[in-house]
Parts: C-alpha cells; structure tokens; sequence
C-alpha cells in the first residue's frame, strides 16, 4: 500500500470515525430523550388513567347508590317483599340501566340469586357473589356474558333503601373501548386493556383502538408476565422486522380487590418518531461522511503534491541508484524536511558516486598488485631453478664434458621441465582470460557427476581416498554446458584431494532441491576458516602453496554462467562442502 | 312422587283463555267496515299466513273438538285401509274470479303445493291426487288414516293463479290492493261459506310487536298479536286479549352425530334443561310446562313424561369427557319470537353449561352447523292422533302414528321421546290483543284469527 | 272393504267442557251425579293385568274437571274391585305403587294408573266420559232458571220440542241439517245429567239443500205448522216437516216467503245481511227500519210487535204507533217474549254483555209504559248467545250458546220462576 493510499485511508477512517461518534453519542442521547419523553407519556396516560378510573368507579358508585334509592326499586323491593313474583322484573334491569346510564346492571334477591341481569339476561335465578360488596366502594370485575367472552367493569353494590330482606342492585359500567376512547391519547399511543384474563392468550379479549387492536398479537408475552406475576412490565415490541415498527410497551396489571389480576392495561409508544431521528441522525452522519472521503481524498491528492510526491520521487530515485544508476538525482522542491531530504539524498548518491569511484580503482590496483604478487610469485618459482640449472651449467663448464654432459643433460631436462612449468602457469592465466561462454543444451546434470566421478576414481584409490556418491534417480535436467560443468566439477574434486594428500573421503551427491539441481562435493580435509570461505572465490586466492588461485574462480565463473551459485561451508568434523544449485530447465530466468 | 309443577302448569291457558276472551256478540254481527291487523310473519307462508287463510279454503276443517269438518269437501271416505280416500268436492263454489272449483282444479292445486313444498312442512304424505268426477281420489303408498285432518292444515289450501297470475282462491276476501306496507282484502260476496261482515281487511305485515301494541294504543289498528311473554303484560294494560289453546311447542333438537351421537350424552343434555325457568320467568308463566309432544288438554297423559330437572343425572351421564365448543341454533319460528327466543336459548345454553357442555348460542339465522336447535313447532290439528302425526312429521320422524287411542299415542310417542333427539319444553299459546271496535272475533283451533266471522262496531 | 266417513263427534265429551269451565270459574256450584261403577271395574282390570296380586299402595290425583269431593267416591270403588283381583291397597310400604290420574283430554276424561315397581313403571289408560249441570240464577221478581238440552259441534241456529203422539222429538236446526233427536232413557252417558235434563239421540238427519251459499252470521227458525209438524226458515230456504208414522220427513226447497215474526206478522230476510228488510206481512202501513228480531207482546192495551232494530234500538209497535222502548241500552240483538206466572205474566227474555266479559248473560225484562224494566238478575251465559227464540208454547225459550275451547253449540232451555 503506497504511502498516498495509507493517508487516504487514514484521513477517510478519520473522518468517518468522527463523524461515527458525533452520530452514535447524538443517537443515543436522542434515545435518552425520547425513552423519557416515552416515560412521561406512560405516567401521564397512567395517571390519567387512574384518575379517569376513580371518577367513573365515583360515578358509578353514586349511580347505584341513587337507583337504590329510587322510587322504583323501592316499589320492587316491597312487592317482592309481600310475596310478589320476581319473574315480573326479569327485563326490568333494562330501563333502569338506561335511566341511569349503567352499562352492566344486576337486580340480586337477598339470598343472592338474580331476578334481572342486563347484560345477562339468561342468568336469571343463578347466584351473584358481588353482594357480599354491598355499601362499600366500587371494585373492578370480570363480567362473564352469554357470547362467552367476559368483559372487565366497575361495580358498586347496595341494598335498595328500606328493603326488608334486601334487594340488592350491582350496577357497573364497562372498562372497555369506550372507556378507553374518552382518553386523549397522543398520536402513535396507543392505550388498550386486555380482559378475560383467565384463558389463554387471545388478541380478542383487547379493547382499544382499532389502531391498537392490530397490533395486539405482539404484546402476548408482555401480558402474560403481567397478568403471571402480577407487576408492571415494560418492554420493546417489535410489530415488524421494521425499528420504525416498533412500540414501547408498558403493561400494567389492573386487580380486583382480591388481589387477582382482573384485566391489564397496555400503554404503547410508538418508536417510530424516535427511530425517525436516529435514522435522521445517521442519514446526516453518512452524508458527513461521505464528504469527509471525498474530502479526504483530495486532501490526500494535495498532500501528495506537497508531501508524498517528493518522497515518491526520493524512493524512484533510491530505487534508481539501487539498480546502479548512481547518477540519479531528486528535485529539491521545498525546503522543508523533504526538501534536506532530497538534498540529502543527493549528497549521498553523489558521495556514493565518488566512493564507489575510488573502491573501482583501488580494487583494479589492488588486483593488479595482486595478479603482479601472484604472476611473480608463480614465475618466481620456475625461474629460481632456471636461475640454478644455468648456474648449474655454467658452472659445469668448468667440469668435464662427460660429468658437463651429464650436468648438461640433466640441466637441459630441468630446464625444459620448467619451462614446461612456465608455459603451463601461462597457459593457466591464458585459459584463464580465454574462458568460454557456455554452449548451453538440455542436459542431465547426474551425468556431469558421474562422468567427474568415473573420471577421478582410480585416482582416488591411489591417494587413499574413500568415494561416497548419492545421486538421485531423478533425472536433473538443466540448461548446461557439459565441458564446461566437467571442468568446474574437476576442479572441486581436485581440489578436495589436494585437501586430503593423507587420504580421507570424498563425498559427491546430486539431488534435486525446489527447482534447482544441488550438487555437492565434500572432503574430509583440513576444512576452511569462514575469512577463507568468504574469499576462496576471489580470482588467483589460493590456500594451496602452489596453485594460481584460478581454480575455484574459474568454477564460479561457470556455474555463474549457468544461472547457478556456488557456495562453500566449513563442516564441524572437518573438511569442507561445496554445494552448487543450478536452475532445473523451464524454471531457469530467461 | 307426583310431578307438581308439570300439572300445574297444564291447566294455567284455560282460566286466561276464558278471562281474556274479548265481549262477545250481545248484538248481531253488522256488515261492513274495515278489519285492520297487524302481524309479524309472512302473509302467505305458515305459521302466520294471515293473507293465506283469509283468501284460500282447504278441503277440510278441523274443529276445535277435534276431527275434521267438511269444508270445500262435503264428505270424504276411505278405502284399502286408508291408503286410498276420496273426498267429494262442495258443489257450487266459485273461485274469486268466478271460475267453478272442480276437482280436477283441487287436484291441481294439491299437486302444486306438492312440487313446491315450503320450509317446516312435511312431504305431502299421497302418492297421486286426481279429480274423478266430483271427487278427489287421494292413493297413497302407506296407510294416511289422518288425511282428512291433514288437508285441513292450511299448507294444502286450494289455490290457483288466474289470468293476471295473481293467487286466487275460494275463501271469503280476496287480495286488492298493496300499499305502504299494507295489504287489502276484499270480502267475497259470493264465497261458499258466507260474505264475512267485514267489507275489507287491511293486513300490515312485519311490524313488530312493540308497533302493533303502539298502533292498537293510537287506534290505528284493530288486531295486533301478543306473544306469550307478553300475555301478562298485556292483562295489567288491560288489553282485550284473545288466547288459544297451546298451540306452538318449543322444543329442543339435537343432532345424533358428533357430540351428540350416543344416546347417554343426548339424555344427559335433556336432563339438564330447566323448563321450569323458562316457564316461570322468560314466558312469565305462560303456557304449558311439557316434555312430551302434545299438550295435555289434547293427549291427555303427557304427565307421564317427566319435566324434572336432574342435573346430578346429567352430569354422570356426560362423564368427565371435555366437550368441543358446540352450538345453539334457533330456527326460523323460533327466532320469530326474537329476544324472547334468544333468551330462552342463552338459559338453555346455561342449563348445559351447569352439565358440563360447552354451549354457545349462535346468532339469529346462523344455526346451520348447530349440534342443537331450539325449535317452535306449530301444529294445526285437533285430534290427538293427527296432531302427534304432525308433530312427527314436523321433527322429522319417520315413523307414523298406527293406533288411536290414548296409551297407543302414547306408547308412540314414548318411543319416539326415547331416542332423546327431541326434548319437548313448552307449550305456548298464541294470542292476540283485539281493539274495541272489533266484534266476535274467535281463533282457528291452532290460534288464528278468524277474521271472516269478526265484525267491526258500527258507532 | 272398511269404510270411515265423516262422522260427528260424540256429544258427550262436549258435555265436560261446561264443565270446565264451571268449575273454574266457580260463579255456580256444580252438581255432578256420575256412576263410576263401569270405568273403575276397567281400571281395575287393566291395573290387575299389570301389577298382579298383593300389596299395593293407591295415589290418586286429580287434574281434570271432576269435583274433588268425588275423588273418594272413585278411590272406593276402585279399591274394591282391585281387591276383587287380589291387589290389597293401603300399605304405605308396599313394594307396589299404583298411582293413577285422572285427566283428560279432548274426547273426554283419561284415568291413567301407572303401576310401579322398583324401577319399572308401567302405564295403562282408561278413556272415561264426563257428567253435564243445570244453572240458575235469582232475580228481584223472578229467577231465570236454565237447562242444558244438547250440545252440538256445528251451528246451531234453532231447536224446538215437538210431540209426535206420545214421544217427543227434539229438532235441530243447522245450517246444513236438521237433526231429529228421540228421548234415550238408558243415556249415553253413564253418569247422567241432573234433574230435568234429558238425553237425546240422534234418529234422523236431514241434508239442507241450497242453491245460494247462506251468510255467514246464519240464522234460522223452527216454527210449528198447522197441517204438518214443522217449518224451518233458513236464508232463501224453506223446509217442511212432516210426521209419516214413526219417522219424520223433511223437504226442503228455496223460498223467499217472509218468516213468520209473530201470529199476524211475517217479515222478508234478507240472506245476505241477516237481518229483516223492515218489509211486513201485512204490516202496519208504516215505514219500518230494518231489524234482527221481533216478538209479539201481549199488553194490557193489546198485543204490540217488539222490535230490536240493526240500529241497536228497540221499538214497539202498537195501535197503529211505533214507540222507542227506553231501558234497552244493554240489550242485545236477540230477545223474545215468554210468559209466565210472575209479574205482568209477560217478559221478555234479552241477551246482554255478561258481568265478567267471559261470556253473554240473559235477563228477564218487563216493558212498562215505554220503558224497559229488569224482572231477573243477569243469567250468566259462558259464550255468546247466538239465538233467543220462544219455546214450550210461550213459557220458555230456546237459547242458542256457542261456546269455545273447544267450539260447540249448546241448546239451553230458559224458563222464569217467580220468586
């Protein structure tokens, strides 16, 4: 990721994150807000609720009490007293409700059996417990009616003035929808009560607004845990999948004066407005957002041209002078701290430049006097038995001819060997500089192996050396030179048995490792020290007192012309390894 | 233990009967006037037919002694053990529109009334009618030693259509004239039977008693009805009230299926009904608390069918057994009685609950997939024989009364009452309340006005 | 091959209806004397072939018409003769219960005994007939005293007593028929009838051929002829009577002839208003309204043709002057003269609205001067009086009542006692 992306991103996240907050805090605080608003509300309509509660339960204790004194109870009560048939009043609960606007009505004997039901007419004769509340104040009770759904109301009971036995009259008005439409409710409450709440859950026993009434399935179990345990519980009900379809329910528990929960009122609030603005909120903190990204990219596009853009071109131009092209130079725009950057960066190319320079021509001195140390010290050797035998001979001339002849023959035999020496220390430096470019064909790399090790195995016998090959069965195909991998592999085994002159054991192996073919020579000799590892490489070094340091830089020379490397390692128990890994063919660089 | 309630209850539509009877003639009838009625039902359709009886006669009659009377028929005669019977149709009677009745035109109309068979009616019980010279020869494929009786029913009025494709018949008015709600019949100076003195009948259908009863206060009619409910009440408002012998029954039905497919569970459910509630309270001491299907002035032994209430029966009966929600209808006659008929279903529904059957009354004219049924029955005949037969055919029964006697009638309907699928209840009268202007007014024995022989006060 | 035609029903069952209502109403002591002997030696029988000798315990009850006083009268007979057939009763804790009611029902009583035995009840019935009364009221001069002749299920619109040499013969007037009755000394009934009741049973019939169909309000009269026995005047028919030995024989025939209305008088009926035209023969050379009835009145100051008009007022006819007879307000459309041996000797009997709007009543008025003057209380009636005519030669009167629940006509015979 460039550095322009990761600002980008980061003033993006920033933004965002900024805004991401404001939103959140806004969101919940507005949640705050409304759940106490929601709070209120519910209190308010409760207590509404609970006023508009005891001034019907007054109302309708006052209206009993009056139709219990009314003329035409009394009248009733008498007759019924003298012995009159109660059957004559079966329908008089009628108009007595009507006249004193009652909307449930019971016309009960004193031993409890009613003479007119209003709202149960049927249930003439069968027996009305409620008597037993006469003369006290007015008590809610579930009303069972002849369709089979029952219906919560508030009752009053009195006995009908001067009745002897008494007459009682249970009158009571429906807590219901109609209660319940006389509320000013606000917009999105929704205030119902939930009867019969004996059975099991029925969305029909509600009562409220039709509004309400639709919803009513989804507040099951808030009424069942009110009407199980008795206390008002609140509660988000979710009508849809929707958060704008959500209420916030409080369902409390209305009770009978037993104790019994008789029916539950449900107060609901409407999320919708809420969630309106909470959505409200984020829309704005996206859009925020949204601008911020943009803002930030452009951001990121001027601070690119002010910031990144020289650092850019200081890391092209590092990567320029990585590839070594040491002449590579930054512009210096600013002279802030890119700019001492780039002009640092500047100084330091051009003092690479001067540096590398100066190593260039040391390391060509260096090499001179070490090609001159090496020459003279590889000439230096034949000539000083040159420099002898023609002393030799010179000297002999003074002998006689035979013993002169004898020294002469023996000197001019001398002579020519190291002349031969001396053409042979040539021809090393000349086949040195005259090294081939590689012929490359696809080859088995087993077979170069093999070949050395054929090669050199009687001469390893006569030196007391022990042989140990693990070649791959694998076939190890590379792009090579045969000759010129025969030479290098020669070469390393010769080497190894200059390194073992008491005897040891040369161990050569050929296997295959990723994509590359892994040859390794290895002896039991004195091993190397990691200085001489690290230069045996180096053309004309030699660890040998008499080699012209050209053996192992030839070898490198041409596994480097195969794509190859070589490496070399001291093993712990002596002796050293070299290992070289060619390219497979078809894996090896273009 | 004697079965108080039940006896003293039989007895209760005499005293009222005769108390309510309205002045009788100390004058002759005078002729002329207009008769105006006000009724609940349809005019042409049983068991009001107000229109149908007033302009349509039937072969027979039925007297309130019982048996029937010649009417369009002079004189009938059975053969083959009453699987054949001819009656010989009254010379000289004129259709309305002056075409002689024949029997080949009572033939017609009889097979008529056959092809379309009204709701309530039972199958027309003959094989063939045909006219064969002055007589109608009835065949039928089983004994019908009631068909006198049964021709009386007014199901079997003669009708026919005429020109205009108006219904005609034979009777004493004829239909003239419909407006705002109110139909006019006209007397028939030639009818067989007599011009009735009335020169016109105006017939206001489909008020509902709590007009009728304000249209007789205001005088704006002359006959209004008066169900049994409202009997007392109509005394203390000392209306002149005109009262029948029992003539509907209301009755309990239950379907032998389902729920109710043992016989354990029908009885269980019989046991548990409260008459005595109903008789008491809902029709404020009218009628006749029964459980048997003629009333005891007609059969004479129903007594021996207890009306007691056992609920600690009926609930070992039931057994423990949870019941599905069933359902108590109200058919058509029953639910013309309103809120009286619903009432007296909730109490039922009630009574089972107390049993342990879940019941809930369903709402007027949905009783199609009731387990039970309050039915009104009503029946026309006057002999004790031919009314059990209706009553038979009228529940549905297949079987036919074969004896004639009492302890036969009431072996039969034993056997019928066994199989617990009718549970008998009351016997209602009907009634009528009669404004002052209106002379000799007598009900048919099963309650109608006879508005033929009525006259109205000339002042 | 069986035949069943129309038949009448029997008169007896008819008989308990008055019964009924008697009793029920309670305004006159009812006097039965019935002979049970018959239906309970059946009843026993019945009882006997289902319950088998021994110990039994004996319930009566009683919800039909019957007088409870004579509910003893039938447990002792029955007792006896189910002791005849072994069965001992009294034993409170007898295994048996035999418990009977006595109903009844359309056609008559209906005794039915079940006889129970542990959980099995058996049921056997005993169709019974029921007994008739005599009813009289009391006035200030005289007391109206009547008596039930017979009681038909159809019309009756008259009925009078001839004598055919020795026997009398009771003849009916119906619409469709007259009915000729003999005397029956053993009776129908086996209770009977109280004192100065008869039986009748039917001898003859006569269809009443007709070519127009009669008003409904039918009325009609039988009136004794000089040369044969009687005439019967129907609405544009004219019958004739005649004794032919042992049987009568009756013709019948359409005829407009004026009805006799008095010994001098005749008047022309018109058939379809069932009233008088006002038209007489020979008259009285003067206009006279339309009316229902007209009866002479012997006066001191010679007879007078009492006439109760269609227009509800009553008028007296006499020396050539016509006369509104004041006191008539309550008096009904049917009336005649009778004689007797009270007051003036001479009343007319007058149908009236009855006391308890349950039926009509019959009172004995005397005409004074122009004034109508009560001679009798008020003769209850249970039903509507539909004819009022002379009988016995003047000293009484048939009265024509049709009652209901169930219909039935009931020919009273109504004669004054002075007091």
């Amino acid at each position: 990721m460039t550095l322009r992306q990761k600002m980008l991103l980061m003033l993006a996240l920033t933004v965002m994150g900024v805004v991401a907050a404001v939103g959140w805090t806004g969101s919940v605080r507005v949640r705050h807000v409304f759940e106490a608003i929601d709070r209120q509300q519910t209190d308010m309509l409760v207590g509404q609720f609970q006023r508009e509660f005891n001034q019907r339960a007054s109302d309708t204790a006052d209206a009993v009490r009056r139709m219990a004194n009314s003329d035409v109870l009394q009248r009733i009560a008498f007759d019924l007293s003298n012995g009159g048939d109660s059957a004559r009043y079966l329908t008089v609960a009628l108009p007595l409700a009507q006249e004193y606007r009652l909307e449930y009505l019971e016309l009960v004997a004193h031993d409890g059996s009613i003479i007119s039901s209003l709202q149960w007419t049927a249930r003439f004769g069968y027996k009305e417990p409620a008597i037993a509340a006469a003369g006290k104040p007015a008590f809610l009770k579930q009303e069972d009616l002849p369709d089979g759904t029952s219906q919560i109301g508030l009752f009053a009971a009195r006995a009908v003035s001067g009745s002897d036995p008494p007459l009682y009259v249970v009158g009571g008005r429906q807590l219901g929808a109609e209660f319940l439409r006389d509320f000013p409710v606000p917009a999105g409450t929704q205030l119902l009560i939930y009867r019969n709440v004996s059975g099991p859950f029925d969305a029909h026993n509600f009562a409220g607004s039709n509004e309400g009434l639709a919803a009513a399935d989804h507040y099951r179990a808030l009424v069942d845990d009110a009407r199980s345990n008795g206390n008002k519980v609140e509660r988000v009900v979710y009508l849809t999948r929707r958060d704008e379809d959500s209420m916030s329910v409080t369902a409390i528990p209305l009770k009978a004066a037993s104790g019994d929960v008789l029916a539950v009122l449900v107060v609901a609030n409407s999320q919708r407005s809420m969630v309106e603005v909470q959505r409200h909120i984020r829309d704005i903190a996206f859009g925020i957002a949204g601008l911020g990204i943009i803002f930030a990219v452009l951001a990121s596009l001027w601070i690119a041209a002010r910031i990144s853009r020289p650092i850019e071109e200081l890391a092209r131009a590092a990567g320029q002078v990585a590839a070594g092209d040491w002449e590579t130079r930054v512009d210096i725009r600013s002279l802030d701290e890119v700019g001492d950057l780039a002009r640092s960066f500047n100084n330091m190319t051009r003092q690479l430049a001067e540096q590398r320079e100066r190593l260039v021509q040391t390391e060509r001195v260096a090499a001179w006097r070490e090609l001159a140390r090496r020459l003279a010290h590889e000439l230096k050797n034949p000539l000083m038995p040159l420099q002898i035998t023609v002393e030799n001979m010179v000297r002999a001339k003074k002998l006689p001819k035979k013993q002169f002849d004898e020294v002469f023959n023996e000197s001019t035999t001398t002579l020519e060997e190291e002349i031969e020496n001396l053409k042979t220390i040539v021809g090393r430096f000349s086949d040195f500089s005259k090294l081939p470019k590689p012929q490359v064909v696809e080859m088995d790399a087993r077979e170069a192996v093999r070949r050395v090790v054929k090669l050199y195995g009687p001469a390893l016998e006569e030196k007391h050396i022990e042989l140990g090959t693990s070649i791959t069965a694998e076939p190890l195909l590379i792009m090579g030179d045969s000759e010129l991998l025969h030479r290098a592999l020669s070469n390393l085994v010769l080497n190894a048995m200059d390194a073992m002159p008491e005897g040891g054991t040369l161990t050569v192996s050929a296997v295959r490792a990723k994509q590359t073919a892994r040859i390794s020579v290895a002896d039991t000799g004195t091993g190397l020290t990691p200085e001489e590892c690290e230069r045996l490489f180096t053309p004309y070094y030699t660890t040998k007192q008499h080699g012209t340091g050209l053996g192992l830089a030839i070898v490198q020379s041409v596994i480097t012309d195969h794509n190859g490397k070589i490496t070399v390692e001291s093993v712990e128990d002596g002796g050293a390894r070299f290992v070289i890994e060619l390219p497979l063919a078809g894996t090896a660089e273009a | 233990m004697f079965r108080r309630s039940a006896i003293s209850a039989q007895w209760a539509w005499l005293p009222l009967l005769c108390l309510t009877l309205p002045a009788v003639a100390r004058t002759r009838p005078h002729y002329g006037g207009t008769l105006r009625i006000e009724t609940q039902g349809d005019p042409w359709q049983m068991p009001d037919g107000t229109a149908r009886r007033l302009v349509l006669d039937t072969l027979t009659t039925v007297s309130d002694a019982g048996g029937a009377q010649p009417a369009l028929a002079i004189r009938w005669e059975s053969q083959s053990a009453a699987h054949r019977w001819e009656f010989w149709i009254r010379p000289g009677v004129y259709f309305q529109d002056g075409e002689a009745l024949t029997s080949d035109t009572v033939a017609a109309a009889l097979t008529n009334v056959c092809a379309r068979p009204v709701a309530g009616m039972g199958a027309c019980p003959w094989k063939t009618v045909r006219g064969v010279g002055p007589s109608v020869v009835f065949v039928s494929e089983a004994p019908e030693p009631d068909l006198p009786e049964l021709l009386a029913q007014t199901e079997f009025a003669i009708a026919r259509q005429d020109s205009t494709g108006a219904m005609i018949g034979t009777g004493p008015f004829r239909v003239t004239g419909f407006a705002n709600g109110a139909l006019t019949l006209t007397a028939n100076d030639d009818c067989w039977s007599g011009r009735p003195f009335a020169d016109a009948v105006e017939l206001r259908t489909r008020r509902t008693v709590r007009d009728q009863w304000l249209d007789l206060s205001v005088g704006k009619t002359d006959i209004v009805e008066v169900p049994p409910e409202l009997l007392r009440q109509a005394q203390q408002q000392h209306l002149n009230v005109l009262a029948s012998r029992p003539v509907d029954l209301l009755a309990l039905t239950m379907e032998p299926s389902g729920w109710f497919a043992s016989r354990e569970m029908r009885q269980a459910a019989a046991l548990a009904v409260d008459r005595t509630a109903l008789y008491n309270v809902i029709f404020q001491k009218q009628g006749e608390v029964t459980a048997s299907l003629l009333p005891q002035a007609l059969g004479g032994y129903s007594f021996l069918f207890s009306t007691e209430r056992d609920l600690d029966r009926a609930r070992a009966l039931r057994g423990g057994a949870t019941t599905s929600a069933l359902t108590l209808g109200l058919d058509t006659s029953a639910a013309d009685m309103s809120a009286t008929g619903q009432l007296a279903a909730e109490r039922l529904a009630l009574n089972l609950h107390e049993a342990g059957f879940n019941v809930q009354v369903a709402a007027l004219g949905s009783h199609a997939k009731a387990e039970l049924l309050l039915r009104r029955v009503h029946f026309e005949a006057s002999s004790p024989q031919a009314a059990l037969d209706e009553m038979l055919a009228r529940f549905g029964q297949n079987s036919s009364v074969s004896g004639t006697d009492a302890a036969s009638l009431w072996q039969e309907e034993r056997g019928v009452l066994n199989t617990e699928t009718v549970v008998p209840l009351l016997w209602l009268s009907r009634a009528w309340a009669v404004g002052e202007r209106v002379r000799d007014l007598r009900l048919s024995p099963d309650g109608a006005p006879l508005l033929a022989g009525a006259s109205v006060e000339v002042r | 091959m069986e035949s069943a035609g129309y038949n009448p029903p029997q008169r007896m069952m008819d008989k308990r209806c008055l019964a009924v209502v008697l009793m029920l109403v309670g305004l006159i002591p009812a006097a039965h004397a019935a002979n049970w002997e018959q239906p309970a030696g059946d009843l026993a029988k019945q009882i006997a072939a289902l319950a088998g000798p021994g110990p039994a315990k004996l319930v009566i009850r009683n919800e039909s018409s019957l007088a409870p006083g004579e509910i003893p009268l039938i447990r002792r007979l029955l007792e006896r003769d189910l002791r005849g057939f072994g069965i001992v009763t009294g034993g409170n804790d007898s295994a048996t219960l035999i418990r009977l009611t006595l109903s009844e029902n359309l056609q008559g009583g209906l005794w039915v005994a079940e006889v129970i035995e542990g959980t099995e009840t058996r049921v056997t019935m005993l169709p019974v007939a029921l007994g008739a009364a005599t009813v009289s009221a009391s006035g200030p001069s005289l007391t109206l005293r009547r008596s039930l002749v017979i009681t038909e299920p159809d019309t009756v619109v008259d009925a009078q007593i001839f004598s055919v040499g020795a026997t009398q013969r009771l003849a009916v007037l119906e619409p469709e028929r007259i009915l000729i009755f003999v005397r029956s000394a053993a009776g129908l009934s086996f209770g009977g009838t109280a004192a100065g009741a008869s039986n009748w049973v039917e001898d003859q019939r006569f269809p009443i051929a007709h070519t127009r169909p009669f008003p409904r309000d039918v009325r009609g009269e039988l009136v004794a002829a000089q040369d044969h026995l009687f005439d019967a005047y129907l609405p544009g028919v004219l019958c004739s009577g005649t004794n032919t030995g042992a049987q009568l024989a009756v013709a019948c025939g359409d005829s407009d002839d004026p009805w006799p209305i008095g010994l001098t008088q005749r008047a022309f009926y018109n058939a379809m208003r069932d009233s008088f035209t006002g038209v007489l023969a020979p008259g009285f050379g003067m206009e006279v309204a339309p009316f229902y009835q007209a009866s002479d009145l012997a006066r001191p100051t010679g007879t007078g043709l009492l006439m109760g008009g269609v227009d509800g007022r009553v008028t007296l006819i006499g020396n050539n002057t016509m006369k509104l007879v004041a006191g008539t307000s309550d008096w009904g459309s049917d009336f005649t003269v009778i004689r007797s041996e009270c007051g003036s000797g001479v009343q007319v009997l007058v149908s009236g609205t009855g006391a308890g709007s349950n039926g009509d009543s019959l009172r004995a008025y005397e005409i004074v001067g122009r004034e109508a003057i009560a001679m009798s209380a008020s003769l209850p009636v249970e039903g509507a009086v539909m004819a009022i005519h002379a009988a016995n030669g003047g000293t009484g009167a048939t009265v024509i009542v049709r009652r209901d629940g169930p219909l039935r006509y009931e020919v009273w015979n109504v004669s004054a006692l002075c007091n």
